[in-house]
């Protein structure tokens, strides 16, 4: 062999392995590659912000880094992590406590996990009848995915993947669910086994893009991933990894096939690094900067510091007559939030904080006095606007 | 996908008496969500609901 690219050329035709020292190094030049020699397949979502999810490394916990105990109607929803949400679905029973904590040994890349620690056991019946489910879920915005052109001929491959850890072996659901833009579903299931307990492992799922119906392009949610650890019989059905129409199935095979994972109050779980790129390879986990990640949480919820807020007022009557405090949120929120105020301390039995209007960008506090002509004043409250999916 | 629990809610008003704001207390927390918010899962849930006979929102106080 004459020569490194001579070597090169050789090889690629041959189809032979290349060892560490076939290609020397420096010896792929820019100048020795012709113009799509490298297919677009294998250069999707370099180098751009390719993790469709949010927080996925578990980094933002804006609600609480404590342990929240979590059941049906009980913290039932967004209670730790940011965007990723705890779905006791159709009244499933049981409790669990679910915390941000530091991985497990064993994954060093992802320093943080979302721990699920059975705390109540299910009690109730997942056989014929039930839709019960338990799922680790994150909905996405439809404006976000229109690049994944579903409902054409050309919709887009795309892969999920993530990390778990648990002592609980057996079969766990994944599905996708998307939403079009006449609000009909569709629906991609399938499972992963976990064969050993105490260890890390990737899964990893390419889901073909969907070319019978497209993503609503609105704020509203395009696609709705979850994660299953427990499955009733209604849940349990579908054709395995194939795009069909949803109605209440959504994993394959039947419920049996899966564990419940609030069956054993020793039952733990832990979740992480969970990413979804386009295309049919799962490539490496996207770390952002924590600010960044940050920021883009705070589209969907955003929680003041306790001590920037405070103010005296005095009113004439119980409405908006007081003070009227403006903040901006620190990112266009995705639509109007959901308000709500906690702590600090206030003057007089009459203090009472309201809102004077609230828009995606901000709202205005409004201190009342709701007895007539009397001071009072409010110091050290904090603010959190809700606009999750 | 869940259900949510709603429960007290009310309106508020503006200087004018016009509606502006549904306070209700959802998961247990006291939320103030502006009229209209569409596209906010608590506006929306309460409104679905409202049009389903399911729920009441009383008057402001």
């Amino acid at each position: 062999m004459a020569s490194n690219s001579k070597n090169l050329a050789e090889l690629l035709n041959s189809d032979v392995t290349l060892t560490a020292t076939d290609i020397a190094n420096g010896a792929v030049t820019t100048d020795k590659i012709a113009d799509g020699a490298v297919t677009a397949v294998k250069t999707t979502s370099v180098g751009k912000a390719k993790n469709l999810f949010y927080n996925g490394a578990m980094q933002i916990a804006q609600r609480t880094t404590s342990a929240v105990t979590v059941s049906d109607n009980s913290n039932e929803g967004y209670s730790t992590v940011d965007r990723w949400k705890i779905d006791f679905g159709s009244a499933m029973g049981g409790a669990l406590v679910a915390e941000p904590v530091g991985s497990p040994a064993g994954n060093s890349e992802f320093e943080r996990s979302l721990k699920l620690s059975c705390s109540t056991v299910n009690g109730g019946s997942m056989a014929s009848g039930s839709t019960r489910f338990l799922s680790v879920a994150q909905y996405l915005e439809g404006k976000d995915l229109q690049h994944l052109a579903y409902g054409t001929s050309d919709a887009k491959d795309t892969t999920y993947s993530f990390w778990v850890y648990t002592n609980k072996t057996g079969r766990y659901g994944f599905s996708v669910i998307s939403q079009d833009s006449s609000s009909g579903f569709d629906v991609w299931g399938s499972y992963f086994d976990v064969t050993t307990a105490n260890t890390w492992q990737k899964v990893t799922f390419t889901v073909p893009g969907n070319t019978s119906a497209d993503i609503i392009n609105t704020v509203t949610y395009g696609l709705l991933v979850d994660i299953y650890l427990a499955i009733a019989a209604n849940r349990a059905g579908v054709t395995n990894a194939t795009w069909q129409g949803y109605s209440t199935a959504r994993v394959p095979g039947v419920y049996t096939d899966y564990v419940d994972f609030l069956d054993n109050t020793s039952n733990v779980f832990y979740v992480t690094g969970i990413q979804l790129e386009t295309g049919s390879q799962a490539t490496d986990f996207e770390h952002r900067r924590y600010g960044e990640e940050l920021s883009l949480c705070q589209r969907y919820y955003f929680k003041s510091g306790s001590q920037w807020m405070s103010g005296q007022s005095y009113g004439t009557n119980n409405s908006q007559d007081g003070l009227i405090m403006p903040i901006y949120w620190p990112t266009t929120m995705r639509a109007n939030p959901s308000v709500s105020f906690s702590g600090g301390s206030d003057g007089l039995s009459g203090a009472a904080l309201y809102t004077a209007w609230v828009e995606e960008e901000g709202m205005s506090v409004n201190l009342r006095s709701t007895n007539a002509y009397t001071s009072v004043w409010w110091s050290g409250f904090t603010v959190t606007a809700d606009s999750e999916l | 996908m869940n259900e949510m629990n709603i429960a007290n809610a009310r309106y508020d008003v503006d200087r004018d008496g016009n509606n502006v704001t549904i306070i209700a207390t959802i998961g247990g927390v006291k939320m103030h969500i502006s009229i209209p918010s569409e596209g906010n899962r608590h506006y929306d849930e309460i409104m679905r609901r409202v049009e389903a006979g399911t729920l009441t929102i009383a008057d402001a106080e």
